[in-house]
């Protein structure tokens, strides 16, 4: 697979849980800025391997954190992804999956209606 | 007024940091909103980087730093007279100029929709290597603030990846979060200048001044948390030694502070609510030790956990890694969620003899520290930078392959 593939399978991917974790609603990405250095943070002068995408959802008129990530993470589960959610913390529910190097994070909130799915590719370099 | 302005900024510069920052804040006050507005946008060179000026105006003033740069290299690209490092630089200044992304909010209709994020940046150093901070989210409403300050080979090209991070960052510390990509000094480029402490000292007092003047446009009762890593932890540690204000310091892969320095009570500020290290397996740089102890080996230091049974991390370049436990923890921090924080269980000796069965940490503290170093070191940068080129067009192709394929498929971005 190449990284232009895996980027597009992991904004289908995050868009396809996105629409079943909130009913009536598409996804909308809000990050995708293309290929970056994962390593960045300790000297920067590796290649540009992965490629981290964020896609959001959520109907303003309901907060249901608890619901919908219990609903993203069905999502994830029958499309193959080996999901772990993790115990609810200070208002923050959270869930992580793990699919052939890709990974995900959802994110919900206590008194917040958008959802957040976070996900990143496996480095692939071109 | 601006001859004031220019009296101001004389008047400051050589001012203890926190009078600094209210003396131009206090400038700002007293100026009427279209009176700033239009300093802002006439000297700009002057507004862009001002510590205490409003963080509106100086996002103001850098756009258009920003834009009079890309101006000036796009014309030279025209005139077929750029070099390859302007043609670079370029492509860097329009990715800077283009929204950083999109966010959902409701309209005064109460519908839903996607409205674009404007990037926004305090600082802007278009020449050489350069220089940017970033911010990502409401430095005026957040309650949690995070100055992410990057290490070693960050200049302007490559810094565009920290903003990612720091994006992620701020995903997980949740809603009421700002971000702040701190790159307000010349990184060491190559390990040949990141063994000399020469940068960090001169980084020092500007964030230093960048954290006293954020202390005048947050909340009063948002937190900040200062995070370094790697080179950028000596940066947030030499500015500790010279009082640099915040509510948590967090040091990943850590080179170590200075050879006098071995405890945290020696480095942290009067009122830190949490000085915390993050040292995984096998970090070479953490057990090299190059500017003095390891500050995850302090008797009183708060060291957090970085691997869990999902994704375990060994090195030096995982820390910020997806749905680790060290990024759980960032996210935490950044928070407040402190009672959440989980700490590593492992000692330092189970550490040095997990790879080759034997302690390898002692001679390599001894390598690091010895002449031979210095050789060593400008091989590595050698092959750094040949890594460095040989990634660049890569970005190209997987983007104009991406945009392909979405004009077929249909979702836009």
């Amino acid at each position: 697979m190449t990284l232009t593939e895996a980027r597009d399978l992991l904004r289908a991917e995050l868009l396809a849980v996105a629409a079943a974790a909130v009913p009536g609603y598409e996804g909308v990405v809000t990050h995708d800025v293309g290929p970056v250095n994962p390593a960045v943070l300790s000297d920067g002068s590796g290649p540009d391997t992965i490629c981290s995408i964020t896609v959001e959802n959520g109907d303003p008129s309901v907060t249901d954190p608890a619901g919908e990530l219990a609903a993203a993470v069905a999502a994830l589960t029958s499309r193959g992804w080996r999901t772990t959610v993790a115990p609810v913390e200070n208002g923050h529910h959270r869930a992580a999956a793990e699919r052939d190097g890709f990974q995900v994070t959802v994110h919900a909130w206590d008194n917040e209606w958008r959802l957040t799915l976070s996900g990143e590719t496996p480095a692939i370099p071109e | 007024m601006s001859e004031d302005l220019d009296a101001l900024i004389l008047r400051v510069r050589d001012l203890p940091h926190d009078r600094a920052v209210a003396e131009v804040d206090a400038f700002f006050g007293s100026l009427p909103a279209e009176a700033a507005r239009a300093l802002a946008e006439s000297r700009p060179e002057q507004v862009g980087p001002l510590e205490g000026a409003p963080p509106e105006l100086r996002y103001r003033s850098n756009h258009l730093i920003l834009g009079a740069a890309h101006q000036r290299l796009h014309a030279l690209v025209e005139s077929r007279d750029a070099t390859l490092a302007q043609r670079r630089r370029l492509a860097t200044l329009t990715a800077m100029l283009q929204p950083a992304g999109k966010r959902l909010e409701v309209d005064a209709d109460g519908n839903r929709v996607a409205v674009d994020v404007p990037r926004q940046f305090l600082l802007v150093d278009p020449e050489g290597q350069g220089r940017m901070i970033e911010v990502q989210g409401d430095l005026r409403t957040a309650r949690n603030i995070a100055v992410l300050v990057p290490g070693m080979n960050n200049d302007l090209e490559r810094v565009r990846s920290q903003s990612v991070r720091a994006k992620e960052i701020g995903e997980e510390a949740g809603p009421g979060t700002a971000m702040v990509v701190w790159l307000g000094y010349h990184a060491p480029l190559g390990l040949t200048e990141g063994r000399s402490t020469e940068s960090s000292r001169a980084a020092a007092p500007l964030l230093c001044r960048f954290q006293e003047g954020l202390a005048v446009v947050r909340a009063p009762d948002a937190k900040v948390t200062l995070i370094g890593n790697s080179y950028g932890a000596q940066v947030v540690a030499r500015a500790m030694l010279e009082g640099a204000r915040a509510h948590r310091y967090l040091l990943t892969g850590s080179p170590g502070v200075d050879p006098s320095i071995t405890s945290a009570a020696q480095m942290t500020p009067p009122g830190t609510e949490l000085f915390a290290v993050a040292r995984s397996r096998g970090d070479y740089v953490s057990y090299a030790e190059q500017h003095g102890p390891d500050p995850a080996s302090f008797p009183d230091v708060v060291r957090i956990e970085t691997d869990n049974a999902q994704v375990q991390i060994t090195g030096h370049v995982s820390y910020f890694d997806k749905n680790s436990e060290s990024m759980i923890n960032v996210g935490r921090i950044v928070r407040g969620g402190l009672d959440a924080v989980t700490l590593a269980a492992r000692t330092t000796p189970e550490e040095e003899t997990r790879l080759l069965g034997t302690s390898w940490a002692g001679p390599l503290r001894t390598l690091g520290q010895s002449k031979a170093a210095v050789p060593i070191s400008k091989a590595y940068d050698g092959l750094a930078a040949l890594r460095t080129v040989a990634s660049t067009p890569s970005r190209k192709t997987v983007l104009d392959g991406a945009r392909r394929a979405r004009t077929q498929e249909g979702p836009e971005r």
